[in-house]
C-alpha cells in the first residue's frame, strides 16, 4: 500500500518550504534512512529521509517548487509499479472518511509538528482535537519530529530573483573540497626561496629524458612525495582525537581544464621512481583535459600540491584537499625571488611542521 | 606547407593567442617549448587536440621533444601513425 511522505516543518515560522534537491527519481528503490529530498527555507535546510524500505512512486513537487508544510511530497510503495493515489486514500483518513475538520489551536500545532494534514486524521467530534492526533499517532508509525537537527550549512536563499542551475560534477567536487575547510582548521604560511636551482634542475631533467612538457611542477610534486614519505605527520588526517597516518602517499595535484578545476591523484606515489611519477601525472593531466578522469583519479589524496604560476599569481593560499593535512602552494617568481606556501590543518600540524616541509621542498634533490 | 602542418600551426597560433602571445612567426622547424609561445598546459592541450584531430591515442612515453618538439616533427609523427 503506498505510504505518503509528508513535507515536514523546518522552522516554527515557515509554513512553506522550497524543494532544493531530489535525490531519487520515480521508480527508484530506497531503504529506510536514505535521503529523498532536500527542503529549505531562508534559515535552514533539511533532508527528508525514507521512513521505510520501498520504491518512490512519484513526486508531488519538483526542484524549485514551494510546498506547504504537511502536504504530501511523495509516495513510497512496495513495488515500483504501484500507482500513487491522486489524493490521500480513504484508509489514511480513516474514521471521518477524509473530512477536513477544522483543528483546534493545539491540534494545529501538533499537525505541523508531525507534518500531518487535518484531512488525514479522523476527528471524534466537530473539530479535530489534540487527542484525535495523539490517538492517530499511537496507532501507526508516522513521520515524527526528526531526531537530527536541521542542517544549517547551506547559505540562505538569495533575496533577489534569479535562476538556479545544478552544479556540474567538477563543481560538486570543488564544493566538497572547499567544505572540508569547515571541518579542518586551516592555517597558512610561506617561505621565500630561490627558484633558479629548481629551474635548472627541471631543464636538465627535461633534456636528459627528452620530455616535451616541462617537468618542473611534476618534479616539485615528486619532491613533496618523498618528503611526505619521510615525515608521516604531514601525510595524515585527524579522526576524532586520533591521528590517521596514511600507509601511502597519494599526491593530489590541481589541474585547470577549461572552466573545470580538478585535483588529480597519483596513488601510492612513494613506490614510483621519478620518471614513472612524472609520466603518471602527465597522463592524469591529459585525462582531465579529455574529460576522461575516473572517480579513483580524483579521490583519496593524502597530501596536495597546487600551482598558480601559469597565471602569474605570486602568492595564493590553497584550500586543503579532503582528509589531508597539507597543501603546498607554488607561485610565479617576482623580481627573481619566489615564495612557497602551505595551507595546513592546524588541528594536526603546527607551523614548524609546515615550514620544515617547505624548507625541504625549496631545494631540488641532489640526485634523481 | 601541407594540411597537417597548417592545422597544427593554426592551433598553436590560437592557443598562443589565448595566452596573449603571438605565434604566427613560429617556424615549422623551431622547437616549440624553447620558443616560449606555449606554456606546459597549452602544450598539453595541443597534444590532446592533435589526438582528437588526427584520431590517434598518444602514449605518454611518446611525448618527447623528438616526436613533438616542432611542427615538422609533429606532422611527421602523425604521417607515420596514419600509415
Amino acid at each position: 500500500m503506498p505510504i505518503p511522505v509528508h513535507t515536514p516543518r523546518i522552522n516554527n515560522n515557515d509554513d512553506f518550504v522550497r524543494v532544493a534537491h531530489l535525490y531519487v527519481s520515480p521508480g527508484s528503490q530506497v531503504s529506510s534512512g536514505d535521503p529523498l529530498a532536500d527542503l529549505e527555507t531562508d534559515k535552514a535546510t533539511f533532508t527528508v529521509e525514507a521512513e521505510l524500505d520501498g520504491y518512490v512512486l512519484g513526486w508531488k513537487a519538483q526542484i524549485g517548487d514551494t510546498v506547504a508544510v504537511g502536504s504530501i511530497l511523495a509516495w513510497v510503495g512496495d513495488s515500483p509499479g504501484q500507482q500513487p493515489p491522486a489524493e490521500p486514500s480513504a484508509s489514511t483518513t480513516a474514521g471521518a472518511a477524509g473530512e477536513d475538520r477544522e483543528p483546534t489551536l493545539k491540534a494545529a500545532l501538533l499537525l505541523a509538528r508531525y507534518g500531518l494534514t487535518a484531512a488525514e486524521v479522523p476527528a471524534a467530534g466537530q473539530r479535530l482535537s489534540a487527542s484525535d492526533i495523539e490517538r492517530y499517532l499511537a496507532g501507526r508509525p508516522v513521520p515524527g519530529p526528526k531526531p537530527s537537527a536541521p542542517r544549517v550549512d547551506r547559505p540562505t536563499a538569495p533575496s533577489e530573483p534569479g535562476r538556479e542551475v545544478e552544479l556540474t560534477r567538477p563543481e560538486r567536487g570543488m564544493l566538497h573540497t572547499v567544505l572540508w575547510q569547515k571541518e579542518a582548521v586551516p592555517a597558512y604560511l610561506e617561505i621565500a626561496y630561490d627558484p633558479r636551482p629548481w629551474d635548472e634542475y627541471a631543464a636538465d631533467f627535461q633534456q636528459r629524458h627528452r620530455l616535451l612538457i616541462s617537468p618542473l611542477l611534476a618534479l616539485f610534486a615528486w619532491r613533496l612525495v618523498r618528503i611526505a614519505a619521510e615525515r608521516p605527520a604531514i601525510n595524515a588526517t585527524l579522526t576524532g582525537e586520533r591521528k590517521h597516518l596514511y600507509d601511502h602517499v597519494n599526491l593530489g595535484f590541481t589541474v585547470q581544464s577549461g572552466p573545470s578545476l580538478y585535483a588529480v591523484v597519483v596513488r601510492e606515489a612513494e613506490a614510483m621512481d621519478v620518471l614513472d611519477f612524472v609520466r603518471k601525472l602527465g597522463e592524469l593531466q591529459r585525462s582531465a583535459m579529455r574529460g576522461t578522469l575516473r572517480p579513483e583519479d580524483v579521490s583519496g589524496a593524502t597530501i596536495g600540491f597546487s600551482s598558480m604560476a601559469r597565471w602569474a599569481v605570486t602568492r595564493h593560499a590553497p584550500v586543503l584537499l579532503p582528509q589531508s593535512a597539507l597543501m603546498v602552494a607554488h607561485a610565479a617568481p617576482a623580481g627573481g625571488a619566489a615564495s612557497l606556501g602551505a595551507t595546513y590543518d592546524h588541528r594536526l600540524l603546527h607551523g614548524a611542521d609546515a615550514v620544515g616541509a617547505l624548507q625541504a621542498l625549496a631545494s631540488p634533490p641532489d640526485k634523481e | 606547407m601541407d594540411k597537417i602542418h597548417q592545422s597544427i600551426h593554426a592551433k598553436i597560433v590560437q592557443l598562443a593567442k589565448e595566452l596573449g602571445r603571438d605565434a604566427r612567426l613560429l617556424r615549422s622547424d623551431e622547437e616549440i617549448p624553447a620558443s616560449g609561445v606555449l606554456d606546459s598546459p597549452a602544450l598539453m592541450e595541443l597534444i590532446v587536440w592533435c589526438e582528437t584531430e588526427f584520431g590517434i591515442d598518444i602514449d605518454q612515453d611518446e611525448l618527447t621533444l623528438d616526436n613533438f618538439g616542432t611542427v615538422d616533427a609533429m606532422a611527421a609523427y602523425f604521417e607515420r601513425a596514419r600509415k
